[in-house]
């Protein structure tokens, strides 16, 4: 069993994201691009009608930095009922073309097509032939070779139609080219004959030049408005600078395929890079129909949204509920915010997918601490919370961040860790008499004499309110008396020190590695290498 | 219409196959043919040439696409020109680079003065803090993504890198410690990209792009 009582572990494995993965689209800005993509298409279907021209034709782009779920989304948009419905995409991955010349751009974009729309494509022309000859169309009869015994077993062209669909029954291809030629150009008759022969892609290898691809494709989308009344997409994903495929592309946009959206997808790189070589395809992008932007992607906001979206998507039995929600967004949220390599949506889900399950295999409830440690020790072995000087867990570290959010409760085990620390630094040798005080009247927390002989005073100052601790800080110089030094720990930023005064200031990470250490420290879990690196977190805070 | 516009927009409709001038003779009977070319040819705006026997007139715009689809040896000749131009661009770039981080280190290490330590072994103290405050560098940055960004508002950091040093007089290496501290600091307000010849280097990727989000 997966946590959250999941019957499957919901985030991709694979890098880059298959179609059963885009089924599930979390993200404002990754739900808003698909909103502008769904407005494009609905706006050209309003505009098309019977018979395509060529002001029926849109340029889509959609460009962010690898990672960030471009290929997702478009994806995700050729999975969509109410796309299904109104149009057919070819999607095409420019990366898996080699070489990149003409025949095989061509050719990728034909088995771009899925294979449920050439055989409805193929259905519908099969059927618009049988009602010709349905009507008496003396050519359109000849195609379905109707014969006197066929008259007697009552076959009727309904079920020479189904033979041909089926690949029982060769019709007449001379009797088609009769036909389609007299109502369709002769490159949309020799399309539709190959389709009906079920060679759909086959013809890519037999492509003369660049104005051959265009009727070609231009031939396809018209088939499609007329037979499916579907849009045609061509969805062009990881488009970058190379000259075929820029040439390529440029002639699609110049020729304005009819009833068809060219969506390319590519990075801001590959957009400057063609800037920089082809003018021309430059000014055609920029003049782009709709540029879809990701910006944002990659924001805490928008990965915390996908991340659960793949749960609730997932979610049948509904039992990830709301505090579930909250304890994996904070979880999560330390990561973002400690390792700026997983400030992006696909190293996310990549450290999710294995966590998840780390988690099924101890069978946690939930995606835990520990499931998230060992699957940043495993897979980024090297990986190290910023800072760190006692070389804090992960899961360790999203504890202690969890229970800091009580400021009261974290001083106090600031101060708790201070005095720890410097019994330790007593236990070593490093500093020499060490008393602890009660610190309520004279802000004043643990008092000890260094090597050298000097009292030093320490108070620890931590509040959400900067104003408030310099206002301690202030009422603790008072207390200078006690002392020949003071020291004040705080989280106030200040650089505020007098004479006698040394203010040092404590980040998060410097809290955190305190009290990682004073836990380790009153559970007698420190060990011989823990020794050396408690005596340099306290230097690095100037307690000895 | 004047019947100069008249006759560039019939050539400009033939478009790269060109049109015989003895065809826009008989199309436009009433007028001075040979004059009104004579002129066109003069300014520039279209391209008169012999194809077989007959001359043939192109607009400026298409006479080139039809050299470089009839004539086999003008169109070597031209990739080889592109090839060269785009390789001597793409050296330029290179060689102006370099200079550029000459340039840099020279400007760094006289800033940088030399110290001498107890055995008298000169060294250059690569410590120095940036004379620039984060909050300074982060309106500059800001104003110099807003300047230099393209219109889907990514920008070369080594665009914003150039302005920048050159106008405060801050090093490379400052201006992309400032970078990291800012993309850290403030995740939910910059956006970096992959590519680009420098940048900032996450998950072992160099990203050399930027912008404000």
């Amino acid at each position: 069993m997966y946590p959250y009582g999941l019957t499957q572990n919901p985030y991709p494995s694979s890098p880059t994201p298959t179609l059963i993965d885009a089924q599930v689209l979390g993200g404002r800005r990754h739900k808003e691009a698909k909103k502008a993509v769904l407005s494009c298409i609905e706006d050209l279907n309003s505009k098309v009608s019977d018979i395509a021209t060529d002001r029926d034709f849109r340029l889509v782009t959609l460009i962010q930095d690898v990672g960030s779920g471009k290929t997702h989304l478009a994806l995700h948009i050729r999975a969509l009922k109410e796309i299904c419905n109104n149009a057919v995409i070819s999607y095409v991955d420019l990366s898996q073309v080699f070489p990149r010349d003409m025949d095989n751009i061509y050719a990728a974009l034909l088995s771009g097509f899925d294979k449920e729309y050439i055989d409805s494509l193929r259905k519908a022309i099969v059927y618009y032939l049988r009602d010709k000859a349905e009507r008496n169309n003396k050519q359109a009869k000849k195609i379905f070779k109707l014969g006197f015994i066929d008259f007697l077993t009552k076959k009727n062209f309904s079920i020479k139609a189904q033979q041909i669909l089926d690949g029982r029954m060769v019709p007449d291809y001379f009797a088609i080219d009769q036909v389609l030629t007299t109502e369709f150009s002769v490159v949309e008759a020799s399309v539709m004959k190959l389709i009906i022969e079920g060679k759909f892609g086959d013809h890519a290898g037999n492509i003369k030049s660049m104005e051959h691809i265009i009727t070609k494709i231009s031939a396809i989308a018209n088939l499609n408005l007329k037979f499916l009344k579907k849009l045609t997409i061509l969805q062009i994903d990881e488009f970058d600078s190379d000259k075929k495929s820029l040439e390529v592309v440029k002639a699609i946009i110049n020729s304005h395929l009819p009833s068809t959206v060219l969506m390319l997808i590519l990075t801001p790189s590959s957009y400057d890079e063609i800037r920089k070589e082809d003018n021309a395809t430059f000014d055609r992008l920029e003049k782009a129909n709709y540029k879809i932007d990701l910006a944002g992607s990659n924001t805490l906001e928008e990965i915390l949204d996908i991340i659960l979206e793949y749960v609730r998507y997932y979610d049948l039995q509904k039992s990830f509920k709301l505090e579930d929600e909250t304890d994996l967004s904070a979880k999560i949220k330390v990561i973002y915010d400690e390792f700026p390599d997983f400030r992006n949506v696909r190293s996310m889900t990549n450290i999710l997918y294995n966590a998840t399950e780390n988690a099924a295999k101890r069978d946690a409830p939930i995606i835990d601490e520990k499931a998230i440690d060992d699957t940043i020790k495993s897979t980024h072995p090297g990986l190290r919370i910023r800072g760190s000087i006692m070389g804090v867990p992960l899961s360790d570290f999203i504890k202690i961040r969890n229970s800091s959010n009580d400021i009261q409760m974290l001083e106090s085990n600031v101060r708790d860790a201070v005095k720890n620390l410097l019994n330790h630094a007593h236990d070593m040798g490093s500093v020499a008499k060490f008393e602890s005080t009660n610190g309520v009247d004279t802000g004043i927390d643990v008092i000890y004499n260094d090597p050298a002989g000097t009292k030093v005073a320490v108070a620890v100052v931590i509040n959400k309110d900067h104003t408030k601790s310099f206002d301690q800080i202030s009422n603790t110089v008072k207390s200078i008396g006690f002392a020949d030094k003071l020291l004040v720990l705080t989280n106030a930023k200040t650089d505020s020190g007098t004479d006698g005064m040394t203010v040092v200031n404590i980040d998060r990470c410097k809290m955190t590695d305190l009290i990682y250490f004073s836990s380790k420290y009153k559970n007698n879990e420190i060990l011989h290498d823990d020794l050396q690196r408690a005596l340099l977190l306290a230097k690095s805070i100037k307690l000895c | 219409m004047s019947a100069e516009q008249q006759i560039v927009e019939r050539i400009t409709s033939a478009g790269t196959a060109g049109i015989k001038k003895i065809d826009l003779r008989k199309e436009f009977q009433d007028m001075e043919i040979d004059v009104v070319i004579e002129g066109l040819v003069t300014s520039g705006d279209i391209l008169v040439d012999k194809k077989g026997t007959a001359y043939y007139c192109w607009h400026k715009d298409h006479y080139l696409q039809n050299l470089l689809n009839t004539d086999p040896k003008f169109r070597l000749i031209y990739e080889s020109i592109m090839h060269l131009e785009m390789s001597v661009n793409k050296t330029s770039d290179g060689l102006a680079k370099t200079l550029e981080t000459l340039y840099n280190n020279v400007k760094n290490s006289q800033k940088s003065p030399a110290t001498k330590n107890l055995d008298g072994i000169s060294h250059i103290n690569i410590n120095d803090e940036p004379t620039m405050k984060l909050d300074r560098f982060r309106n500059e940055f800001d104003l110099a993504i807003g300047n230099n960004s393209s219109s889907i508002g990514w920008v070369e950091l080594s665009k914003v890198r150039n302005e920048l040093c050159k106008k405060y007089n801050i090093s490379n290496e400052d201006f992309y410690s400032f970078v990291e501290q800012l993309t850290n600091l403030y995740h939910d307000k910059y956006e970096l990209s992959t590519g680009g010849y420098e940048g900032l280097t996450v998950r072992g990727l160099l990203h050399g792009f930027v912008r404000c989000i």
